[in-house]
């Protein structure tokens, strides 16, 4: 089962997150997708996460790995973070190592020109 | 108050049963917000269970859950391998670099999370039972 729909739009592919919860249960799983896409040449990727409710540390450190794996060569930005995931981004101080978005149009604007 | 016991297989599908039942209670004496903060708590408790009592056996972590009018107070119990002792500090992780890539931590994070959210955590072995009690004081309790 996927656990990451994607799609390109201009330069990024937007990889959307489908499950409700970034956990322990799917994280390698997951880490595996990203791995995957990445290795598919993609070096722009727009996380969104508007559908997720829930992350664990497990699911963060899996997301880390993503942006990792994509290196100085890439950017991993992330979208629709809500209130409650939030929470585990600033409480480990992720907020500040992403490049975080309210939408994932934010972070296609952010991309303009670059 | 109220007190509420739950069990579940020892494995990451049952931890995550767990913490959308320990959501459910905890909404009914704090804020939403609180009690999410609260589940990441619980579910990082019982994924080291799973991750380090339970490595080499399978087993069944059980969890109370205990409210009152001040305090809202999780037990969780298995009976894997405990805890060493003196293990139980984890790096903080105010301490790594945000501008490094490859130092970033991808794990590591699940004691600090517990005490940064919970009021007081102790655990403590006994007789094959490994106990972890984390409490958390409520001060807008809507009960």
């Amino acid at each position: 089962m996927a656990i990451i729909s994607t799609e390109t739009q201009s330069n990024a592919t937007i990889a959307t997150i489908t499950e409700k919860r970034l956990d322990a249960k799917i994280a390698v799983a997951f880490k595996e997708e990203m791995a995957a896409l990445i290795n598919s040449g993609v070096t722009v990727i727009i996380l969104d996460m508007g559908g997720v409710g829930f992350v664990d540390s497990s699911g963060l450190g899996a997301i880390v790995t993503g942006l990792k794996l994509l290196g100085r060569k890439g950017d991993l930005l992330v979208a629709g973070v809500k209130d409650d995931v939030m929470t585990m981004f600033t409480l480990t101080r992720m907020d500040r190592v992403f490049q975080m978005f309210p939408t994932t149009n934010d972070a296609l604007k952010s991309l303009e020109g670059k | 108050m109220a007190f509420i016991h739950l069990s579940g297989a020892g494995d990451f599908n049952h931890v995550r049963l767990l913490g959308i039942a320990f959501r459910a209670v905890a909404e009914t004496v704090v804020p939403s917000s609180e009690a999410a903060q609260l589940e990441i708590a619980i579910i990082e408790a019982c994924n080291n269970i799973v991750e380090h009592a339970y490595s080499q056996q399978t087993g069944i972590i059980t969890m109370d859950i205990q409210t009152t009018s001040e305090k809202l107070i999780v037990h969780l119990r298995d009976t894997g391998s405990p805890v060493p002792s003196g293990l139980q500090i984890s790096a903080s992780p105010r301490d790594f670099d945000i501008s490094g890539l490859d130092d970033l931590p991808e794990g590591g994070f699940g004691l600090f999370l517990m005490d940064t959210i919970i009021d007081e955590r102790r655990y403590w072995s006994e007789n094959g039972i490994n106990t972890l009690t984390l409490t958390k004081k409520l001060q807008n309790s809507s009960l």
